[in-house]
């Protein structure tokens, strides 16, 4: 009858907007919710800065390229993603953002902390050719932001980059560093041998450094990957002894710089990405391509 | 009986509507497909800005369910409502200026989002200028299809209709939510909270209840026996009005949004169990005695196949939901193959099932029942591949990922299940081609008999 209608148009009402308002707007009230403070990497209280100028054109155009479709924005507490990735995800940290960019896949990795992690340089260079740098990478070319070449980004490019290193600089406010890639370079000291020089680690290097290394120290280790071009410095070539003398030749020197990175250069920290052991077989077959030079 | 039933449908109506659908179900899975190719070459088409992976992925998410569904959906209910009524439409001119409305924002959408046009909201893309005026035909929508209920002859009101009702009176309030307030007012973890809630509604307090309204249609009918336990019907509505809207958090596990609100929605999802199986039973029970209609009847195969993919969406829903397995399948794979199931397994089959159930009907001639049963068995079997492959991959990623195995090497160990994918998108692609075809022959050959 007519009335059976009515209930249903009452009671489906009714029990959408009790959930509206249970998990939608009494969240809303929690101060909690709507803070702009966060925790920084030392403990402290910090305000969260709003993005102004060309970073937060760089979010539109993050929009509009439809980055947020691959990429997340928030580190879980959990499954170790606070050590591949960065800080776990803090509610101050978004509250300023409208709309919020949390995101849904990893069909790439998560970028909430990718400011300052890449040199700008690096970041034009991956955007113009992806796989230039990160070879087999399934992530899509943008040469429509470029002007023919990596080198000559357009202005939405540098708007893009320029949003990109804003990504998770609030946890360093107050703590005497740039972002918090600088912050964990400087707390990486050097790790004793934890793999040994054996055929079968060099193997397991040689898959890490084509995945992450070749792009821009090439498949040889000559300097000269696909990316290279675009770097400024050039990356290093390992095929000779020099590269050693500049930093210090024993396997703890070089395992600090690719733990902490290089400073001013496009070379990241790897600690958060690779672990440990990893780093030790990457640099063992680093370390193949000058002894072949020699033999 | 049955011909005065069929008097109160204006076929060519129905059949308009129902051949767009497929149509544009045609070209958004086609769209997939290039999208499945990208993963294992990605050069593949990738120096056009307008066929970016990004931007086609909105086309294929918003072109499926908005696109097909619910012009499928707004197309079966211009068969179903007046037969349950024995009313005819209450406002016809109305059902066709809603066809050209909807049909114009489908192509606004699809363009804007090869320009780059979005919201960048996760399922809320389509920009805010065609969202007024998606309000303005889901409003045109609802006085038709209230105005024919309200004015019935018929004093019993079936279980379709009361899902359909609510359907639209969630669909309204859920749009405006979702597309709205996260995007101009609701900021960080509102916003996020928010986008949840909506974005698991689209799925369940429009899709499903949309999609039930038809299956409880075609059940009956197919297998030629009244459903099985009204009571049931009831107690499945209302336990899905409920529990329903409390979910959509779950989206957000392990976010910075509020615990309580997250646990909330992981306990609510994991009762969503109880509608479920309460329509399963429902539409099990109503099979008793008559399984054999199984191998007969195209309309049955369909629905009861969509029937098992519904149970087994929504046991792995509520499983999934869960935070031991959120650590390892949230941003995989595997959720891929979860809403394929949900929308694919689920939903479309039964929309399926109508086709086959009204097409003879509308167009006047039977359908070749040999093409039906190869857009069953290539969709079919193409679709438990392609899920297969994805759990599979998923929950590769997930386990690396945790190994803290760099992001680069994970992506080079799952190729290959990328490329079995794209096969077996490929074989679902066909399948929906063949249906196409199915019905422009049987429509064609129909014509040529008058």
């Amino acid at each position: 009858m007519k009335r059976s209608g009515n209930v249903i148009l009452i009671a489906g009402f009714g029990f959408f907007l009790l959930g509206f308002v249970v998990v939608g707007l009494i969240p809303w009230l929690q101060p909690k919710q709507s803070t702009h403070t966060i925790v920084n990497l030392k403990g402290k209280p910090e305000p969260v800065n709003e993005i102004t100028g060309a970073a937060a054109k760089g979010r539109l155009v993050y929009i509009h390229e439809g980055c947020w479709v691959c990429h997340s924005q928030f580190v879980r507490p959990v499954s170790g993603e606070k050590q591949y990735y960065g800080p776990v995800a803090q509610a101050g940290t978004y509250n300023y953002q409208l709309p919020m960019l949390m995101g849904k896949r990893r069909i790439g990795p998560d970028l909430s902390d990718e400011g300052g992690k890449h040199t700008n340089d690096w970041q034009f260079a991956h955007l113009y050719d992806p796989n230039s740098i990160s070879p087999g990478t399934i992530m899509q070319p943008y040469p429509w932001l470029f002007h023919g070449s990596s080198a000559k980004p357009t202005k939405r490019a540098v708007e893009l980059v320029a949003y990109l290193q804003t990504l998770g600089t609030d946890v360093a406010e107050g703590t005497g560093y740039k972002s918090y890639w600088q912050y964990k370079a400087a707390q990486v000291s050097a790790v004793s041998t934890v793999v040994s020089n054996t055929p079968q680690a060099v193997r397991e290097g040689m898959k890490i450094y084509n995945a992450n290394c070749q792009g821009c120290h090439g498949i040889k280790g000559g300097g000269n990957g696909p990316a290279a071009a675009s770097l400024k410095p050039a990356p290093w070539n390992f095929t000779s002894g020099k590269w050693m003398s500049k930093y210090g030749t024993t396997d703890k020197d070089i395992y600090n710089r690719i733990a902490q990175g290089v400073p001013h250069t496009s070379m990241p920290e790897w600690a958060t990405t690779l672990k440990p052991n990893q780093i030790w077989e990457v640099l063992y077959y680093i370390k193949t391509f000058s002894q072949k030079k020699t033999a | 009986m049955e011909e005065s039933l069929d008097s109160y449908v204006d076929k060519g109506l129905v059949k308009t509507y129902l051949f767009t659908a497929v149509i544009w179900l045609c070209i958004a899975t086609t769209v997939g497909f290039l999208l499945s190719v990208k993963f294992w070459w990605p050069a593949f088409l990738s120096n056009i800005p307008y066929l970016a992976f990004p931007r086609l992925q909105m086309v294929h998410v918003n072109g499926v369910a908005f696109a097909w569904l619910f012009t499928a959906f707004f197309g079966v209910s211009y068969y179903y409502v007046p037969r349950l009524t024995r009313q005819k439409l209450f406002w016809v001119k109305g059902a066709w200026l809603l066809y050209f409305l909807w049909n114009f924002i489908v192509v606004a959408a699809v363009i804007e989002f090869l320009l780059g046009n979005n919201k960048g909201l996760p399922y809320a893309e389509i920009p805010i200028w065609i969202n007024y005026i998606v309000v303005v035909a889901v409003v045109i929508y609802a006085i038709n299809i209230f105005g024919t209920i309200f004015t019935r002859q018929e004093n019993q009101l079936y279980v379709s209709l009361w899902y359909l009702m609510a359907a639209i009176v969630w669909s309204a309030l859920n749009y405006i939510i979702g597309n709205w307030i996260p995007y101009y007012w609701a900021t960080g973890n509102e916003g996020a909270m928010l986008n949840g809630f909506y974005f698991h509604n689209v799925v369940g307090m429009m899709v499903t209840p949309l999609g039930l309204a038809i299956a409880y249609y075609v059940l009956p009918i197919g297998t030629d026996r009244p459903i099985y336990s009204h009571k049931l019907s009831l107690i499945g509505f209302f336990a899905l009005a409920f529990i329903y809207p409390f979910t959509g958090a779950h989206h957000y596990i392990y976010s910075p949004i509020p615990v309580w609100v997250q646990t909330i929605a992981i306990v609510t999802s994991v009762l969503l169990i109880i509608p479920v199986w309460v329509v399963i039973t429902n539409f099990f029970g109503t099979m008793k005695g008559k399984w054999t209609k199984l191998t007969e009847s195209i309309p049955v195969k369909f629905v009861i196949l969509g029937s098992v993919f519904y149970l087994l969406t929504c046991f792995q829903g509520p499983m999934q939901s869960l935070r031991s397995m959120q650590k390892i399948i949230h941003f995989t794979d595997w959720v891929v193959g979860h809403a394929h199931m949900a929308l694919y397994g689920a939903f479309s089959l039964f929309i399926f099932a109508a086709i086959y159930l009204m097409w003879p009907i509308i167009s006047g001639k039977e359908m070749d029942k040999k093409l039906g049963n190869w857009h069953f068995w290539l969709g079919f079997v193409g679709f438990s591949i392609m899920a297969m492959v994805l759990w599979a991959a998923g929950l590769i990623q997930g386990i690396l990922w945790i190994a803290q195995v760099p992001f680069l090497n994970t992506v080079w160990d799952i190729q290959p299940y990328w490329v079995i994918r794209t096969v077996a998108g490929a074989m679902m692609v066909l399948s929906f081609f063949v249906l196409l075809y199915n019905m422009w022959k049987t429509n064609k050959e129909a014509a040529s008999m008058d």
